[in-house]
This record gives structure tokens, sequence and C-alpha cells, in this order.
């Protein structure tokens, strides 16, 4: 009788416990979210609305004056080259190179894992310092590729049309690795006897990887691609640091979030950084929608 | 990627370079709406309004960069009735523009504000004394006497000054010169250049005898400062506070660039910075450089501390003229203000003035003070150095007051606009005068969004 008794109290109260655990992540992570994601996105909205002479009603004066910024336009067309580059390097070297790691014994899997693991951690503002030696004729290791095309100065490699280029290269390197490992956890989700069944009806290595590999990590993917997508369209960082390096050679509204920024510490224009900001998170959302409502992201398998 | 001469050595001499957001900001892009939520990144600085309040009506706020620091504490020691909070920060030097962030912010907040800053920024008091931002305290109005303000440098309060109101105290001034080592002068029989078309012949001159020498450099984010300020060129001239004088097609300045294109497709005069390892390599440190036109601080911080020219061979000469003019230009200069705010604006402005005045504290200073009887003593020091081939000391004090006036602090950086429009171009391959009207376009465009009224004659 008493076992009876106290075993299922027990077991409410560990199901209790797990359930107060589980409430204290959730909540901590709630916190964090309303204070750094939902208010800071909510003030931004409320500031792109209004005028920054009493907070009257703008309408659309806000995203209207910054569209038509001399500076905007020219700040797009980066970003969008940017995105153009990154995005696709992304998407086909990080798969490619998640299925050469899985494909691998286990020993060379290993330091793999760690050669693309390493980069990223590093701080990002780290790895760009790091790029900028990579980049500067004078004292990079890899002087003689930058001298195989035919650029001998800073300057020379750094030129404008590069640009779109060389930060996609930096982001690839800083940021690529991390999802080179979370592809190859996916990669490692899928059942053996799938794949030796397919390799017993004769598929060759290179087919496993296609037909059998590649659209089971297809969600993966479009996570990873909406993600992405997201922080490309926020670069700041590297134009910033090549820019403070090359003594403004790059413009220091080389980005959108570079503008929105000049717009809210050079010209003391709050709501107008806001309206800026507010075209990037509609960007995101738009890609975001379109990549989950073509991939089927969120529906059970 | 620039070698930064100054920082190492802890002395960092004041500059102008505003075309670059600092440090601080990186921290905003890592975030969502990266703009937004860099409003956090000013609470460092907000402990001194804590504590000025809670101290004696004796107490001045200030603001400083760390080479500034030694002068203001001793300040406090030759002061007794009066402390000082100070904080210190990147003071603006190199690019950075964390000033203008943070009164932005304490705009916003009704207060929070220093009661005097120092920003090695000549051009900030265009800003910071703007209706906008309403920071900076008019100083010719009853707070330093006139008989202080006419002992600056002719012209040297030109940058402080809108609609006839003086807004900042200049710490020192960038004047330049004309550089020349004259131990390769020399062994080569050359003359040192006193007008530009000399400097011109001489360039040709060099660049057919002794090819990979250089009388200058052109790829410098302040290289306008150097030819085109030197040349009464109106890119940035100011007619009131609100209404500027933009046009880089004029004679004055079609005339340098019509002078230099033939010694940039000679390389005579280099497209690099010379404060990039690039010039450093390929020309400073080779001993290459035979002459450049540069600020008073290129001396000591540039050829004996970065390029590591051995002692006795640079000297100073007057910068080249046009005809019928005796103007210069200048390559940095650090500035003081006081804030509107301030509780008592009378000790404030008396710690400014300290500052940019006196003799005690300007003697020990790294760059030229503004101030004639302090530069006076200053250039003591520099006659004693012995690292110049022959002193500067006379040079120095006669260019100090050449620096032509019509040159204009504006609500932008001119000199970001002229690197990011003007210095690519010339890398790649493009000519000086092509790029005039671009220049222009980007900088009448700039002016623009800051409803500045243009004007181009």
């Amino acid at each position: 009788m008493a076992l009876t008794l106290r075993a299922p109290s027990r077991a409410v109260t560990r199901r209790r416990h797990r359930s107060a655990a589980g409430y204290s992540f959730v909540g901590a992570y709630v916190l964090l979210l309303l204070a750094f994601g939902a208010a800071p996105t909510a003030y931004a909205l409320w500031l792109a609305f209004t005028t920054s002479a009493g907070g009257g009603f703008a309408g659309f004066g806000n995203f209207l004056q910054t569209a038509r910024d001399f500076r905007f336009i020219p700040a797009a067309e980066h970003l969008a080259f940017y995105l153009g580059f990154w995005l696709v390097s992304l998407v086909v070297l990080v798969v490619g190179l998640a299925l050469v790691v899985h494909s691998r014994g286990p020993r060379a899997s290993k330091a793999l894992r760690l050669a693309y693991y390493v980069p990223g951690a590093l701080a990002g503002a780290a790895s760009v310092i790091v790029w900028l030696f990579v980049l500067d004729p004078a004292v990079s290791p890899v002087a003689f590729i930058l001298h195989a095309f035919g650029w001998s100065t800073f300057d020379e490699v750094i030129s404008p049309g590069h640009l779109p280029v060389l930060f996609a290269i930096m982001a690839f390197w800083t940021g690529a690795g991390g999802w080179i490992l979370v592809m190859y956890g996916a990669l490692n989700n899928i059942p053996e006897e799938l794949m030796e069944s397919a390799r017993l009806d004769g598929a060759s290595p290179w087919q496993v990887a296609l037909r059998i590999k590649l659209p089971l990590i297809r969600k993966w993917v479009a996570y990873m691609t909406i993600l992405a997508f997201a922080t490309g369209t926020q670069l700041f960082v590297e134009p910033q640091l090549v820019s403070q390096a090359s003594v403004g050679i790059i413009s220091p509204s080389w980005s959108p979030n570079q503008l929105a920024y000049v717009y809210a510490f050079q010209l003391d224009n709050f709501n107008g950084a806001s309206a800026i900001a507010v075209d990037l998170l509609i960007l995101g959302l738009i890609c975001a929608v379109l990549i989950i409502s073509r991939t089927g992201l969120f529906e059970a398998s | 990627m620039r070698i930064n001469t100054r920082t190492s050595t802890g002395r960092a001499p004041s500059r102008r370079r505003r075309a670059l957001s600092g440090a601080a900001s990186i921290a905003a892009a890592c975030t969502g709406l990266g703009a937004m939520v860099g409003v956090g990144a000013a609470s460092t600085t907000t402990s001194a309004n804590a504590r000025a309040k809670s101290a004696s009506s004796e107490t001045v706020t200030v603001w400083t960069d760390a080479t500034r620091l030694p002068g203001f504490k001793l300040f406090e020691t030759t002061h007794p009735g009066v402390h000082l909070n100070i904080d210190t920060y990147s003071g603006d030097n190199n690019g950075a523009s964390d000033l203008q962030t943070k009164i932005g912010l304490y705009n916003r907040v009704g207060n929070g504000w220093p009661d005097v800053v120092f920003s090695a920024e000549e051009t900030d008091a265009a800003w910071t004394s703007s209706k906008q931002y309403h920071f900076a305290a008019p100083l010719n109005a009853g707070l330093v006497p006139s008989s202080t303000l006419n002992n600056f440098a002719t012209g040297a309060l030109a940058t402080c000054t809108f609609n006839g109101k003086v807004y900042c105290l200049r710490n020192d001034i960038g004047q330049n010169v004309l550089w020349y080592n004259k131990t390769l002068l020399d062994k080569f029989g050359y003359k040192v250049p006193t007008t530009w078309s000399q400097y011109q012949q001489l360039g040709e001159q060099v660049a057919k005898q002794h090819p990979g020498y250089v009388i200058g450099t052109i790829g410098d984010a302040w290289s306008q400062d150097v030819y085109f300020w030197a040349s009464e060129c109106p890119s940035n001239h100011l007619i009131s506070s609100t209404k500027v004088e933009i046009n880089t097609s004029a004679p004055d300045c079609t005339r340098v660039a019509n002078l230099l294109d033939p010694l940039i497709a000679d390389s005579s005069l280099s497209k690099l910075s010379v404060e990039s390892s690039d010039f450093a390599k390929q020309y400073g440190s080779a001993d290459k450089v035979l002459m450049e036109v540069g600020p008073s601080w290129y001396g000591e911080y540039i050829f004996e501390l970065g390029y590591k020219v051995p002692s006795g061979q640079m000297a100073a000469a007057l910068p080249p003229t046009w005809p019928g003019d005796h103007y210069t230009g200048d390559v940095g200069g650090g500035i003081y203000m006081v804030s509107q705010h301030a509780k008592n604006p009378r000790l404030a402005a008396e710690v400014a003035t300290w500052m940019a005045t006196s003799t005690d504290y300007q003697k020990t200073a790294p760059t030229y003070p503004a101030y004639r009887p302090a530069a006076q003593v200053w250039l003591k020091a520099v006659n004693a150095s012995g690292y110049f081939a022959v002193s500067p000391a006379n040079v120095f004090a006669r260019t100090a007051n050449d620096v032509w006036p019509g040159w204009s602090s504006l609500l932008f950086s001119t000199d970001g606009v002229w690197a990011d429009t003007v210095v690519p171009g010339l890398t790649s391959g493009k000519s000086l005068s092509s790029l005039l009207p671009a220049w222009g376009t980007a900088l009448k465009n700039q002016a623009q969004t800051l409803n500045y009224s243009i004007v181009t004659s």
C-alpha cells in the first residue's frame, strides 16, 4: 500500500521538478529575448514611424527620407552583391564540405571538424583583424597570391570593385565552420541502414550524397539560409574595420547597417536609423517566409 | 593597413580623421537591430555625472584623451581649490567619433554632459555648436577674454568660429611645412623648391634621374589639406554657419590638379598614405623620401619614430607657394570645448583656457601649441632636440600664422569624402583632374543631406 502510494507521488514531484527546470530555462531565455530582441524592435518600430522633433506620427516619412538619401542605393547595391556571393558560397561550400567530412573515416573527420571550427571560434572583430594582415601585401603571409592577381598595395587589394567578394570571403571564413559542424551533425542523424540499403542497390558514394543525404538535410540548409540571410543583411563589422584600417578609403556608409549607424550617431537622426533597421528586418522576414513556405521547414515529416 | 606611429609612442598628437567610427560601434553591429542597440554603449561615462552631483560646485567634469591627461592632472595640482572629474575616452583620435555618439545620446536623455571636452578632431566644433546638438558654449562672449583669443596663431581659431562666435580653443596646430632629407638632397645636388612650379619641375627631374624616389604623397585621407588647402581651393568654404561654398572646378582647385597630375603619372608623387605599411616599406624605411609637404608633427612622428630616418638628415623649409600668396594648409590640431550645460561655465572655461594657453603644460606637449606665447617656449625644446639637420623652429613659427582661414569645419568629414571618392580613383589610375567633379558632387551630396545651402562662387 505504502509503496503504491509513494510511487506515484514521487513521479509527480519529479515531473514537477522537471517542469520547473524547464520553465526557468525558458524564462531566462524569454527575459533576454524581451530585453534584447523584442523591446529594441518595438522601440525601433516606434521611432521609425515618428518624427524626430516632438515624436508625432511620421507615416512613411522616415522611410522615404532614408530611401532618397544619396547613400542608400549604393549601400543597397553593395549589400546585394555581397549577399549574392556570400549566400551562394555558403550554401554550396558548407554542404559540400560537410558531405566530405561525413564520407571520410572517423579519424580524418575529427581533424577536419576541428580545422573548420577554429576560425569560427575567433570573435568576429578579431578575425577581421587577421584578414587585414592577410590582405596587406606588405605584411601578408600569402602575399604571393595577392601579387599573382597584380595587386601590390593594400589600397589596390581593397579597391571598390573587390569589396563584396572580400567581405564574403571574410564572413565565410569566420562563420562557415560552425555551420559545417551543424550539417555534419544533421548528416549523422541519417540512419545507417538507409545508406547501407542504397549502397546494396548499387549507388555510388556520389549518388548516396546527392540522392539520399542531401534531401534528408534539406531543412537544415533552409534553416541556415534564413539565418545567414538575416546576418548578411546586417553586414557591419567587416566594412567598418576595413574602413578604419584604410583611413577611410571605404565609405563609412558602405552597407545599409552602417548607413543606419551614420544616421543615428553622425546625423543625430534615430528615426531615420530606425527606418533603415526596419527595412532590414522586413527584408529578413520576407526571405524567411519565402524559404519556410517553399521548403516546408516547419512541417512535421 | 596603416601603421599607427603615434599610439605606440603613447603621445599621440591630435589629428583630423573623422571618416570612420570608433571601435565602440562594433558592439552595436553584433545585434539584431545594430544601429538601435548601440544606445547601451554610453553607460561608461554616466558615473561622472553622478559624481559631479554629489561634489561641491568647484568640481568640473572633464573628458580627455590619454595624451592630454597629464595636462589636466597638472591643472589640479596647481589649482588646489578645483576638483576635476576626469574621464578618458578615445578623444576622437584616429577617426573615432564617440564624442558625437555620446553627446547625441545625452541630448536624448537630457543629462550626462561633461563640462570640458578635449577632442583631437579639429572640426568637431561644427556639430557641437550646431542647433541640433547645441553643446559647445560660445567663448568670445565673456567666457574667454579677447586678449587671450587674440594671442592664438593667426587663423588657428578659424575652424572654431561660426557666425562670428568662437566655440573652441585650439590646443595645437599642424601647420604644413616642406620636410626634406637634406643628406639626400645634397647628395643628388637638388635645391629646395620655394614655389609650386619649382616643386613640379623637381618632381619631373627626380622621376627621370632618380626613379623610385618620391617628393610627397597624394594618397592620405588628409592630402587635400596639404595641397588644396594651401591653394585656397573653395571646396568647403563656409560663408555662414548654414551656407557653404563648394566649387572644386574653381581655378584655385584645378591648378593643383594640373600641377600634381604629371607627378602622379611619373610616380614622383606616391599614391599611398604615409602611414601605410606599403609606403613605409617602399619609401619611408627604404630612405627614398626626398621631401614631403606635411604638418609640423611629421618630423618627429613620421620621420623619426615611424621611418627611423637617422639623426642629422631631416630638415624643414617654408612650404612652396603659389604666385603672390603665402598660405599653407594644416593637418590636425586638437580643441577644447566648454559645455552649454556646465553649472559653472566660468570655471569650465578657465580649465579649458589653462590647458590651451598655460606654458607650464604646453611646453611639455607633443605637438606645436596654437597659443603663441606657449609656442615660443615649446620651440626651445625643438631647438634643443638635436635630431634635425637644421632646426625647424623658425619655419614652424612662421608657417603657424600662414594657415589659410577659408578652409572651414563642416558638419561632415571632408577628409572622409576625399578618402572614399578621390583616393580609390587615384589608386585605379585616374588623374586627379578627372576626379575633381566627382569630389565636388560627393561634397555637395553630403552638404545637402545636412541642410547646407550651397553656392558655387
